[in-house]
């Protein structure tokens, strides 16, 4: 058993937890995404400046997207 | 009755542990899905050979590093957005 103030210390505790798990659960999305997009070449072990370049383009590019279409919906209420 | 500070401590270790370990998990699951589709996809032999190996070693430092790659660009764009 816990006492009240415990409990909602804990309680907080797996909240924060909670969205550092989404967080690391998108960038694994993203990583997956991403490499299929960037990375073709396996002949060397380090990512090249292109390919890194690219990774983090893909993720600006993504997010932007995802930014842009939630807009046009707000704006145009043609859904 | 209530759980002791120590006992409190230990319940959110064994939490962050655990997260630990699933992000891990989820990490060399993703290693062997995209690494075995670019080393072996395309024609997987009768046995793993060294240049499959050699492949794969390859790949799976490439991909740890586009993991550290991606979740710099996403932090600092979350961090970015958290302005507005």
């Amino acid at each position: 058993m816990f006492k009240r103030a415990t409990q909602r210390e804990l309680q907080a505790f797996v909240e924060q937890e909670t969205a550092k798990a989404q967080m690391q659960s998108t960038i694994h999305e993203f990583t997956n995404r991403c490499w299929e997009s960037c990375v073709t070449s396996t002949k060397s072990n380090q990512l090249d400046s292109k390919e890194t370049q690219c990774l983090q383009n893909c993720v600006g590019r993504f997010i932007d997207t995802s930014v842009f279409i939630v807009k046009r919906l707000q704006t145009n209420n043609n859904f | 009755m209530d759980i002791s500070g120590a006992n409190k401590e230990e319940v959110k270790q064994q939490v962050r542990k655990e997260m630990a370990m699933a992000n891990a998990q989820e990490l060399i699951n993703n290693i062997n899905k995209n690494c075995y589709k670019t080393c072996l996809g395309s024609a997987p032999g009768s046995s793993l050979s060294s240049s499959d190996e050699g492949c794969l070693a390859r790949c799976m430092d490439k991909f740890l590093a586009s993991w550290d790659v991606v979740s710099r660009a996403y932090v600092t764009r979350v961090q970015q957005e958290g302005g507005h």
